[in-house]
């Protein structure tokens, strides 16, 4: 494994390879202290995973980081920045995987830098890594949404701030609203202002439900709506099957889990048919239909590209493991799995509905859920 | 602040058209004449004290605004010096907790040597803590990690204190400034302005006697100076894509002068800009580059509040000169060298 480091002063370079020094037998680190300097390199080498500064003399990071995405669409992409301010961060956001600001703990960096490799060695499918990086070949995410990551995954994140921004979406504030209104969300009284909207969604929450736009930009129709609101149907279940301590974390894995889909419709469009129709003919679950077809699942898709985006781990594993039990031992991931299956109107294996701890429970979530659909 | 200056600007040119025409027709009634005049002088002094009052507030928000813009670039240039002062003091303390380990050891192989020949586990004990600690990498690279460690918070110090030396209010009250001091803090506080497109150089008279000025006023002169001077480069050099420029800063003492010269090499001024150079709101940068505000201060700082002058020399293509000069007071001179506070650090 290899990662390039791009800086133009030298001493940030040096001291980040003093400090990833005791892991240098895991992976390699390279440095240049220019754009330029950086493009040299990467013709002649293969690299892994780029972390540059923006502001530099000459070619700037997010030019740099542009032409990395062009020519080497499967490098992971990290902005290591010590500018504070929205503007270059959101330029940088566009060709960016994830955005870290100086000074970055030396924890926090080595994490992310490891977690790309773990995606990596994870999704070996070449296939996988092209259509998650077609994701930013479309048209830019709207403003207000790279806003808002810009600030979530800033060091000043406030949930007023972050509400101010959603304002300017109402389709966003449509979606917030929608959930904290939700039968399974909703304390008592009904929220109707974006504030508290946003307070009671939390900024994890709403990082993902940004995400998930992100994922489907572009992208319109009756198949991405239905996609999107059996998600949104599967992660209300989710919070019925978990305690509540987990309920925030299992409501957006559950929420995200067929962000993997809305990849593949859009990067491979016919591919996709030709899948559906295969698993309607063959009688096979679709993720099965895919992994034989594509190689990879949509479950894989969606793993990869969160985990580039820097979702935390445990909530790329429930993505990764929520159609093969196998993958994931955690309880969250067979959570999730029971949620889509209920949703789906499919069986519920009786070992999937132990893992996640639903055996007594089962029948009357699932009645539940039939009768606020039908509510509905 | 457009609107402010429009509307309280044009009242005393209509009353100094009031009082020629009416002072030319000979003098039929004097007294009534004399009060009229007399009215008119208040009405001058009095837009005369709005116009005054006016531009400190424009001179504040224009100050306010740079410390803005400022603050942005001075966040950058700590944050950059902490990056790696952090990751050398991670590096230190895991090449410590090692070389620790190692001391334990030797301890434990010297303790069994005095006691006869070393059992082998011992042995092997030391071998793999050595072997572990990596000891010629530490040795090449711990000297360097605490020299650039102690550099990178010398520079936060000095960046902080620069900080402190050039929005130090000096609450409209003149005293004794040392103007080497002065630019050099100006220089640090505006690093991320100019540092990706130019190189600064300064060649500072040792012998310049303090002056006796509005110290934040004159430095607000000299910042402007430079960010002007930098964006002159920026139009050439494109963000430094194409090589950088050079700002160079130099005092001198002239007689009963302190210059100061500010030589960019950048565009140069445009032939038909130059007469209005000074102008409030003039500017030929683009939208958000300029507000027009910055030499129509330096200006009023030098020309009006303090009886110095400020011109300049420029050559299309070659760049400008800026130059400032202050008067030196030489019993303010002599006064303030004895009596003058103790400097903060260079």
């Amino acid at each position: 494994m290899r990662v390039l480091f791009v800086d133009d002063e030298p001493r940030v370079l040096e001291a980040i390879q003093r400090m990833l020094s005791d892991a240098a037998g895991a992976w390699e680190v390279i440095t240049a202290t220019s754009g330029e300097q950086a493009l040299a390199l990467l013709e002649d080498s293969r690299i892994d995973v780029i972390v540059t500064d923006i502001r530099m003399p000459g070619m700037d990071g997010a030019t740099l980081l542009n032409k990395v995405h062009e020519r080497w669409p499967s490098i992971t992409r990290i902005v290591l920045s010590g500018h504070t301010d929205q503007e270059h961060a959101m330029r940088a956001m566009g060709s960016a995987h994830q955005f870290l600001s100086k000074p970055c703990n030396p924890k926090r960096l080595t994490d992310v830098v490891e977690n790309a490799f773990y995606l990596s060695a994870l999704t070996p499918n070449a296939r996988v890594r092209e259509l998650a990086a077609a994701v930013h070949r479309l048209p830019a995410m709207p403003k207000v949404h790279e806003r808002i990551l810009a600030l979530i995954d800033g060091s000043r994140a406030s949930v007023r701030d972050a509400a101010d921004l959603v304002a300017q979406d109402p389709g966003l504030c449509a979606k917030i609203l929608r959930i904290v209104n939700s039968a399974f969300f909703a304390r008592g009284q009904l929220v109707r202002d974006v504030r508290t909207a946003t307070a009671r969604v939390g900024l994890d929450l709403l990082r993902a439900l940004v995400l998930q736009e992100r994922a489907s930009c572009g992208l319109s129709g009756a198949r991405v709506e239905q996609i999107q609101r059996d998600s949104l149907d599967a992660a209300a279940v989710t919070i019925r099957i978990v305690a509540p301590e987990h309920q925030r974390t299992a409501f957006t894995a559950a929420l995200l889990c067929d962000v993997g889909t809305l990849v593949l419709e859009q990067g491979a469009p016919d591919e996709i048919a030709a899948v559906r129709a295969y698993a309607t003919e063959g009688l096979v679950p679709i993720h099965v239909a895919e992994k034989e077809l594509l190689g990879s699942s949509h479950a894989d898709v969606g793993g990869y590209v969160l985990g580039l985006w820097g979702v935390p781990p445990v909530i790329v594993d429930a993505v990764l493991g929520h159609h093969d039990l196998g993958r994931d031992p955690s309880h969250l991931s067979a959570a999730v799995h029971v949620a889509h299956c209920i949703v789906a109107g499919d069986v519920v294996s009786p070992e999937a509905a132990r893992r996640a701890g639903v055996e007594s429970r089962l029948a009357d979530i699932r009645e539940a859920y039939l009768e606020e659909k039908h509510a509905a | 602040m457009v609107g402010l200056v429009a509307s309280e600007a044009p009242a005393p040119l209509g009353a100094r058209e009031g009082s020629t025409n009416s002072a030319r027709p000979p003098p039929r009634d004097s007294l009534a004449a004399v009060a009229e005049l007399e009215d008119q002088r208040r009405r001058l002094e009095k837009a005369l004290a709005d116009l005054k009052s006016t531009q400190a507030r424009l001179l504040q928000a224009h100050k306010l605004e740079a410390i803005g813009q400022l603050a942005a670039g001075i966040a950058h240039e700590i944050n950059t010096p902490t990056q790696y002062v952090t990751d050398n003091v991670e590096f230190l303390s895991r090449a410590f907790e090692r070389l620790c380990q190692l001391v334990v050891a030797s301890r434990e192989l010297l303790e069994s040597a005095k006691q006869g020949a070393p059992s082998s586990e011992v042995l092997a004990r030391a071998e793999a803590s050595l072997a572990n600690a990596r000891i010629d990498y530490i040795l090449t690279e711990a000297p360097k990690a605490l020299q650039q460690s102690v550099d990178g918070l010398h520079r936060v110090a000095n960046i902080v204190a620069a900080m402190k030396d050039f929005s130090h209010p000096s609450g409209g009250e003149k005293a004794p400034c040392d103007l080497n001091e002065a630019i050099a803090s100006t220089i640090i506080v505006a690093t991320n302005e100019w540092k990706y497109v130019a190189e600064v150089e300064t060649d500072l008279d040792p012998t310049l006697p303090l002056v006796r000025c509005l110290r934040d006023e004159v430095n607000q002169v000299i910042l402007n100076l430079i960010v002007n001077g930098a964006h002159a480069i920026d139009a050439v050099v494109i963000g430094g894509s194409k090589g950088k420029g050079t700002i160079r800063i130099e005092t001198t003492h002239d007689g009963g002068w302190a210059e100061i010269r500010v030589t960019d090499t950048g565009c140069g001024i445009p032939e038909k800009a130059r007469d209005r150079v000074f102008d409030p709101f003039f500017t030929t940068k683009p939208v958000g580059k300029g507000t027009g505000q910055g030499l129509a201060i330096a200006y009023s700082v030098i020309v009006e509040k303090h009886r110095g002058e400020i011109s300049f020399e420029t050559e299309l293509g070659r760049g400008t000169t800026f130059i400032v000069r202050l008067p030196v007071n030489v019993h303010e001179e002599r006064f303030s060298t004895f009596c003058a506070p103790p400097r903060p650090l260079a």
